[in-house]
């Protein structure tokens, strides 16, 4: 596989050592987000050093929004619209949401709104079949599954035991009867000879953009960006292998990488020969462009206060 | 030695398939013990598979998966319903919330303290049971619901003089936090 990495790591300068041993990342990962955010980097690490936003996204097999919504107000939580209408911002908690009755009627599931995206953009319908290629712990599938209103076919993919368990767990607890789950590696899908009309690929990546909620990645070490960038390859080459022709692949991440982003489309594109679907909007939801690339899409926890994700669309030749 | 002991790396296999007709039978009739019609409610438009490999775990999915199941042999399919041990069928936290929905026996409603109470664990007391359905026999397993008729878990009751005094916690809806906080 050629041109694994193709993206700099420019040299730190003395304010990028500043602001790494303020906030404790690694230097290279600030002066990376220089080269991609100019002087708007201390704005990004500000915003994910006090990132606390919190939403949910409400199980609508089993609950109306306001219904829920007016229940948790009951109990004393305020909840602000956000531009879907069935995902709520809780500003104000009174107890912990998770140990809420609701949170346990599988009511809800928490989940950042920049998570909330790549569902919407595979679209499903009812009788697709879709295949979520690294799905635990099942967030995005079982909003799959909710947007299909149970009526899609969904194969979901994770190869640890540990985080499947916990996917078992909130599928038990949304009550969503549609959904396959499979312990496998997901590079070996194609053996199975199965096709899919769509493919989430929500990548196993070095997430950058969940530091807010996962301080240890600030300082990834930088022999990691390799091998998430072959894995990721190698899982978009098993997304194309099993998608039909026509179908659609919906690659996502949460990091700023853009070897791992960017880089990625381009090797989709080039090397499997799958259009980029650059022409969709989502009503309310204003993201970021891509680095150096167009039609592909960002979040960052400054801009959109979110934390951070890529979003790209490709779709199989109908040949 | 007679048999030859297995190899402790061997792969066991997973085996998916339907229930017999006896096991059929046992989860039908657990299930119309808690009305009538439940089981033709609970189960219309689902398959049942059972995946059996130490236990056997029985799973509600959506009826045009079998063909799926069949070439993946996956780790869990739809919902977990249940398990079978014997002839007894034990029913799953997510198969008691499908069930509520439909019961018409052996319910035991809570007020509200007495929900929250239930769902962190404990068993309860007379004042906090609202209400209960008069089927309901001494040491009978029950459908714990709370004042807006939610499944909050299943119970055992006691009875005396013809009311429920008290309902032993057999298992509630606070597992789900409960399981995830043993997984940290």
């Amino acid at each position: 596989m050629k041109n694994v990495v193709e993206v700099a790591w420019p040299n730190p300068t003395k304010e990028d050592f500043e602001i790494a041993d303020r906030y404790g990342f690694t230097p290279q990962l600030v002066a990376r987000w220089r080269m991609i955010l100019g002087n708007e980097v201390k704005d990004l690490i500000e915003a994910m050093n006090s990132y606390s936003r919190v939403f949910i996204r409400v199980n609508t097999l089993k609950i109306s929004p306001r219904d829920l919504k007016e229940r948790l107000e009951k109990e004393g939580f305020v909840l602000k619209d956000t531009f879907l209408e069935y995902a709520f911002e809780v500003v104000k908690r009174p107890y912990t949401l998770s140990s809420s009755r609701e949170y346990l009627l599988g009511y809800f599931y928490i989940q950042d709104l920049s998570s909330m995206i790549p569902p919407l953009l595979l679209d499903p319908k009812p009788r697709e079949k879709i295949l979520d290629l690294a799905a635990a712990p099942g967030g995005k599938t079982t909003h799959i599954a909710q947007m299909t209103n149970e009526k899609a076919k969904i194969v979901a993919i994770d190869i640890s035991k540990r985080r499947l368990a916990s996917m078992r767990s909130n599928v038990n607890r949304l009550g969503v009867k549609n959904i396959v789950m499979i312990r496998m590696d997901g590079r070996k899908i194609a053996s199975y000879n199965v096709r899919f009309d769509k493919v989430l690929l929500d990548a196993p990546c070095t997430g950058e953009g969940v530091i807010p909620r996962d301080p240890s990645r600030k300082t990834i070490k930088l022999k990691e960006y390799k091998s998430r960038v072959t894995l990721q390859r190698e899982l978009i080459k098993a997304a194309y292998d099993v998608l039909k022709p026509g179908g659609l692949l919906v690659y996502s991440t949460c990091t700023y990488a853009p070897e791992e982003n960017e880089g990625n489309v381009k090797y989709a594109i080039e090397e499997l020969g799958m259009e980029l679907i650059d022409d969709w909007t989502i009503d309310g939801f204003k993201p970021s462009e891509g680095y150096k690339l167009k039609g592909v899409w960002r979040t960052y926890t400054h801009r959109q206060r979110t934390l951070g994700a890529f979003y790209a669309v490709l779709k199989k030749s109908e040949d | 030695m007679l048999f030859m002991q297995s190899s402790r790396s061997q792969k066991i296999d997973r085996i998916w398939r339907r229930p017999t007709k006896k096991e059929g039978e046992i989860i039908i009739s657990k299930l119309e013990y808690f009305g009538e019609s439940v089981p033709e409610n609970v189960l219309k438009g689902y398959d049942l598979y059972i995946l059996e490999i130490t236990r056997r775990e029985v799973f509600l999915v959506k009826r045009d998966l079998s063909s799926l199941i069949e070439i993946f042999k996956p780790y869990a399919v739809g919902i977990t319903f249940g398990e079978l041990k014997g002839n007894v069928f034990m029913i799953s936290l997510a198969g008691g919330y499908l069930i509520s929905k439909y019961a018409t026996k052996k319910r035991v409603f809570l007020d509200r303290e007495g929900s929250i109470k239930f769902i962190y664990g404990e068993g309860l007391e007379g004042p906090d049971i609202e209400d209960w359905d008069e089927d309901i026999e001494d040491n009978d397993v029950v459908l714990v619901l709370s004042e807006n008729g939610e499944f909050l878990g299943f119970g055992r009751a006691k009875v005396k003089n013809l009311r429920v005094v008290s309902v032993e916690n057999v298992i509630d809806i606070g597992w789900y936090l409960r399981s995830e906080m043993d997984e940290e």
